[in-house]
């Protein structure tokens, strides 16, 4: 293994270790939501499709998983500050970042597993079939999603540390997200002038993607879109945690306890 | 002799904190060799934890250098800190809900020791520190000296050339607190360079090679551990008291100071402060005891502590 791709796997099996043992919050945040959203979409429509099952579940994946990445993902240096283990990652041979972004990977890798596993429990036990005409596509959009919550992970978990205020922006970012990207309900019932936040949202081109390739007819423009915030996310938050590592020696801010 | 693993020179650093300006550093400059222990003193605020961080890269000095194993700490801190290993006192810095072997793995990768190396010395590291019956266990439920223990082997897995260590005994029991300083010594003798801080006169007069005494952002003393307790100006003190009325002093010898001789509750007590144990000494001394009704006599060796006590600007 490259010495990357070893800090990066270390970071995301210790995330995973953790979350693990921290399974209570994992359940609720990874099983429960994503078992009641999924009884309340399929109940609207009792005797939906495939087709329409595989909607649901896939706005439901996508919402679940939003909802870990702001809650899980974004915490992670909050939780460092607060164990007081950030000192040894900033003062670490490797690079903090790398381990950072590995750390966020490992987040998103638990959340999608545990939230794809919930999901199709539900549906076995509720009989319904889901139909990907493009499975090939369909699996290369969850990795595109995965790719996007470790960088929003390390976004944010950057931008909340850098605020007192993370535990509320993690409960304001986490509602408008779900309407606004048309997670769980269509952009069509949005107002208009309110679409383009869900431009931003990489999410909600991953859904796109999902979607259409679940029906056959994969939207590749939203394919490109989700690489490029991605991206975009992932060099922001790489950026930003350089530059807390910088003013942290700075002033003095962190301490080895 | 050794070229120094660590050289500091002119080192300050202050902080801006609501425009007014804290100095914790004024300019600081000192040397460690190979298998040396240098102890820095210094009282509450003294900048000791500020020179750690320093050394560390996790603060950068506002002015001067240092050089750790030949990399500067400000321009290159990766090269400084493949060779660094911290350990610092207290019960945090430490994953809780993971268990410590899981918390050793994961800082010996951060430590720059790769898989392999890692898989290899868990084990050793662990029963080193007397951990490996627990190692499979969460560290919440690790008891204070149990994450201290920790701490020290997170410190030494990356087998640095440099160790710098603040406070490490603070919470330790008696025992537990000599297992650290046998790890510390047996880190010197494989001829690492060795920074520690504490307010522990045993970590000092056990481990120190040289003691730093920091005043007011500056190194006041950079001694060998003798010649430090040395400043204290007696090597001993002596306390006698009695019954009766005071004896006089009389003519003192060279060498020995006495106190006032004071009245306590219906007796007097005297002190006196002895430069040395020689023949006039004892002469002096006893005949002093035979002329007077004498209760009892405690001797006390000077230490580290009253080094301290008396160079940190308190009586002494
Ligand atoms: N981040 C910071 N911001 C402002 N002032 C600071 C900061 N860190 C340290 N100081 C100040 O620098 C001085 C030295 O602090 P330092 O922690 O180095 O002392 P110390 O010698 O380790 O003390 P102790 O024995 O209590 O651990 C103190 O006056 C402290 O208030
Ligand atoms: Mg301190």
């Amino acid at each position: 293994m490259s010495a990357v791709a070893e800090v990066l796997w270390t970071g995301a099996r210790h995330q995973l270790q953790t979350m693990r043992v921290g399974w209570r919050v994992a359940v609720i945040v990874a099983a429960i939501q994503p078992v009641v959203f999924l009884l309340i979409t399929l109940g609207a429509w009792p005797d939906g499709s495939a087709a329409a099952t595989t909607r649901s579940a896939t706005g439901v994946l996508l919402t679940a998983f939003w909802g870990a990445t702001v809650w899980g993902g974004a915490a992670i240096l909050r939780r460092e500050r607060a164990e007081g283990t950030i000192g040894a990652l900033l003062t670490g041979v490797r690079d903090p970042r790398l381990v950072l972004v590995g750390k966020a990977f490992g987040a998103s890798l638990g959340s999608v597993a545990t939230i794809m596993t919930t999901i199709a429990l539900v549906l076995a036990l509720l009989g319904r079939p889901v139909a990907v005409a493009e499975p090939g596509w369909y699996a290369v959009g969850l990795l595109a999603v995965l790719a996007s919550g470790t960088a929003l992970g390390t976004l944010l978990s950057c931008l909340f540390l850098m605020t007192r205020h993370g535990p509320e922006l993690s409960s304001a970012l986490m509602y408008p997200v779900f309407l606004l990207a048309g997670l769980l309900i269509p952009v069509d019932m949005i107002p208009a002038w309110l679409r383009p936040a869900a431009w931003v949202v990489s999410l909600h081109w991953a859904q796109r993607f999902l979607t259409g390739s679940a029906q056959g007819a994969p939207d590749w423009p939203a394919l490109g879109a989700v690489v490029l915030l991605t991206v975009g996310y992932l060099g922001a938050g790489i950026a930003l945690f350089g530059r807390i590592g910088r003013l942290v020696r700075e002033r003095g801010t962190v301490d080895h306890s | 002799m050794a070229e120094p693993v660590v050289a500091a020179e002119g080192v300050a650093r202050w902080f801006d904190v609501k425009r007014a300006r804290v100095t914790a550093l004024e300019s600081v400059s000192f040397e460690i060799r190979a298998g040396e222990v240098v102890t820095v003193l210094g009282t509450n605020g003294a900048g000791k934890t500020t020179l750690t961080k320093i050394l560390s890269t996790l603060l950068l000095p506002s002015r001067g250098t240092v050089l750790v194993n030949g990399h500067d700490v400000a321009a290159d801190p990766r090269g400084a800190r493949a060779a660094t290993g911290v350990i610092f006192g207290g019960d945090r810095g430490l994953y809780t809900r993971l268990s410590g072997r899981d918390n050793l793995r994961f800082f010996g990768m951060l430590s720059g020791v790769g898989r392999r190396d890692l898989r290899q010395r868990l084990p050793g590291a662990l029963e080193q520190v007397g951990l490996a019956g627990a190692a499979d266990r969460a560290v919440e439920t690790y008891s204070k000296g149990m994450r201290q223990r920790l701490h020290i082997a997170i410190g030494l897995i990356g087998r640095p050339r440099v160790l710098l260590l603040d406070e490490p005994t603070v919470g330790l029991d008696p025992v537990e607190a000599q297992r650290l300083r046998a790890a510390v010594a047996d880190l010197r003798a494989d001829g690492a360079a060795i920074m520690l801080t504490s307010h522990n006169l045993l970590d000092v007069e056990r481990l120190a090679d040289r003691v730093l005494m920091l005043r007011g952002g500056r190194i006041t003393h950079d001694l060998p551990l003798p010649e430090f307790v040395r400043q204290v100006g007696h090597t001993a003190t002596v306390t006698v008291r009695g019954r009766g009325r005071p004896p006089a002093p009389g003519a003192l010898p060279d060498g020995v100071t006495v106190s006032e001789v004071a009245d306590v509750d219906g007796g007097w007590e005297a002190t006196f402060y002895l430069r040395g144990w020689d023949r006039q000494t004892f002469d002096y001394l006893g005949g002093f005891m035979a002329d007077a009704d004498v209760l009892d006599c405690a001797v006390r060796e000077s230490r580290v502590d009253d080094a301290f006590a008396r160079l940190a600007g308190a009586v002494g």
